[in-house]
């Protein structure tokens, strides 16, 4: 048994993300407390939470593993190694204005714990995935199916002017669609999700496949 | 003023102590025991002090409603165990401890509270009650909605307080200050309503069109300065219906109000942008939690203890958002069960 921390933007992603870790590293995890982004925080909000959360947990020394997962959505942002950038046409507004999110979350890391990751108090391994947890959650549930949509939502502004028309389903329409058709609710979809072969997804998405290895960097015993 | 606080075997609490700042700000999750900490002042305040001819403590006094101290002043914890209700408030550097003597809430005190018998109301101001049309009375005092407030100023202006009316006015001056004068209108034979009259306006604005937050001021003003007024002002949910853009002027005016008067307010919140407001009042901001079924209090500075806070620009992670994070506890449980197959 070991302790796993969790700082994402709400409970759905939380759920996944504990299940895909329990599934990845083989171990189960006891949950002591839940860390949240505000929806719609600034992303240096959620580096700054995620370096306030090892800053906490790192001294604790713990007789037991603990462990931590940072979650931040990609965002359409660039220089993520699964980045699909570049994109098919430009990108638009502040999305042109954004930083590499990995890269930061990454150095920001081993600022605060090393680079040595087996002599680290704490494992980490950081989820962020190209451009949302629904990518991912749509390619467990079908890892077959063809490329994904950037934007959350269709009616989103920068959707819009994205494509220049009526923008197709994105990520959070098709979730919205697919989770209506198998009579589950979101809850459950993102559960259904974490169930299925991981595997099949790293073969198809670079930033799950580097979320996986972290996991599995943890060689908890 | 009250400086420090321990609370032993009241409602939620078990045991816990916190230091306590002019203007205290309590927050923490539903059901965490905020309101009871509001709760305990209330309960303890109707306590007289019983001394013989040499100043000793001579006996037990029954507070006014032995009910709010909770199976008549002993607490039930989860384990079954019945335990005495006991307390030490630091207060002017000297200690005054109390605790019940017997199951029908009899309360000994070592030394008198300053507000002996009075009893503290709790505030949980409605800024429409405020600004409401009221039948004069000679004598008045502001209730826990806020009732009363043009009751009690009338009975200042128009009774032998006029001194206290303009030490009202003048301080809604300083804090309003587009107001110009403070006055009431008679509505109908009887009855009178505030009013205002504000710089650039030749027509005075009745109360209720006054901001909320600028009746809330009125509000604590006429409290704080009616006569024998309160010396612990509790307020519940002291944002209510007020527009977070007013947080930044009201939270320093909370503290200059007690640290000008020498009281103790007490306000719970939930509201983040409050709590990004006391980013160099870290000690005033007090975070109730439950451990084990009992509440906590804990200051935010010494929350941030072993979090190096300072390696992160504040700007980045503003005091609210910590908050709501829950790196600092304070946070509500999971809302949503696990859905497992």
């Amino acid at each position: 048994m070991g302790y796993l921390y969790i700082l994402s933007e709400g409970e759905r992603d939380d759920l996944c993300y504990d299940l895909v870790a329990e599934r990845a590293t083989g171990r189960t995890f006891e949950r002591p407390a839940d860390f949240r982004l505000r929806h719609g925080a600034n992303w240096k909000t959620a580096l700054a939470g995620g370096r306030l959360l090892l800053n906490r947990v790192k001294h604790w020394n713990e007789p037991q593993v603990v462990a931590v997962i940072l979650a931040v959505d990609n965002d359409r942002a660039p220089e993520h190694p699964g980045s699909i950038l570049p994109h098919p046409r430009p990108l638009v507004g502040h999305d042109l204005k954004k930083a590499a999110r990995y890269p930061a979350v990454a150095k920001m890391v081993t600022d605060a714990l090393g680079t040595d990751r087996d002599a680290r108090p704490v494992k980490v391994a950081v989820a962020i995935p190209v451009e949302m947890i629904e990518s991912w959650v749509l390619l467990l549930c079908d890892s077959n199916r063809p490329k994904l949509p950037l934007f959350a939502e269709a009616s989103q502004a920068s959707a819009r002017a994205y494509y220049g028309t009526q923008p197709p389903p994105q990520l959070k329409d098709l979730r919205n669609a697919e989770a209506e058709a198998a009579g589950k609710s979101l809850d459950e979809y993102f559960w259904y999700a974490a169930e299925q072969d991981l595997d099949a997804v790293t073969s198809v998405s670079q930033s799950f496949k580097m979320f996986i290895g972290e996991l599995k960097q943890w060689h908890i015993a | 003023m009250i400086t420090h606080l321990r609370i032993q075997n009241f409602r939620s609490f078990l045991d816990a102590e916190v230091d306590l700042q002019p203007f205290s700000l309590i927050v923490g999750a539903n059901g965490s025991g905020k309101s009871n900490l509001l709760k305990f002042f209330a309960a303890i305040s109707g306590a007289a002090y019983k001394s013989d001819s040499h100043g000793n403590p001579s006996g037990a006094v029954e507070v006014g409603s032995p009910a709010v101290l909770h199976q008549p002043g002993w607490v039930i914890h989860q384990n079954g165990d019945q335990r005495p209700l006991g307390f030490r408030l630091t207060l002017d550097a000297s200690d005054i401890n109390g605790s019940v003597v017997n199951a029908q809430g009899g309360i000994m005190l070592t030394k008198a509270l300053p507000w002996q018998g009075k009893g503290l109301p709790i505030f949980n101001i409605n800024p429409d009650t405020v600004s409401a049309v009221e039948t004069t009375v000679p004598k008045a005092h502001v209730k826990p909605t806020g009732e009363g407030t043009a009751q009690v100023l009338d009975a200042l202006k128009n009774g032998d307080r006029e001194d206290l009316f303009d030490i009202v006015e003048e301080n809604f001056r300083r804090y309003v200050p587009e107001v110009e004068k403070l006055s009431l209108r008679t509505v109908e034979n009887g009855k009178k309503q505030t009013q205002v009259r504000e710089k650039g306006l030749k027509l005075p604005v009745p109360a209720n069109e006054l901001s909320e937050g600028t009746r809330l001021i009125l509000c604590i003003l006429t409290i704080l300065h009616q006569e024998n007024p309160p010396p612990v002002i509790l307020l519940e949910d002291i944002d209510r219906g007020m527009h977070p853009r007013l947080f930044e002027y009201v939270a320093p005016l909370m503290r200059d109000i007690a640290e000008r008067n020498k009281i103790n307010i007490l306000a719970t919140t939930h509201n983040p942008y409050l709590v990004d407001c006391f980013q160099d009042q870290k000690d005033a901001v007090i975070i109730v939690e439950k451990k084990d079924g009992a509440s906590t209090l804990t200051t935010l500075a010494k929350k941030l203890e072993g979090l190096d806070y300072e390696t992160v620009d504040p700007e980045d992670m503003p005091l609210g958002t910590l908050w709501y994070s829950g790196l600092i506890g304070g946070t509500p449980k999971k809302l949503s069960g696990e859905v497992r197959h």
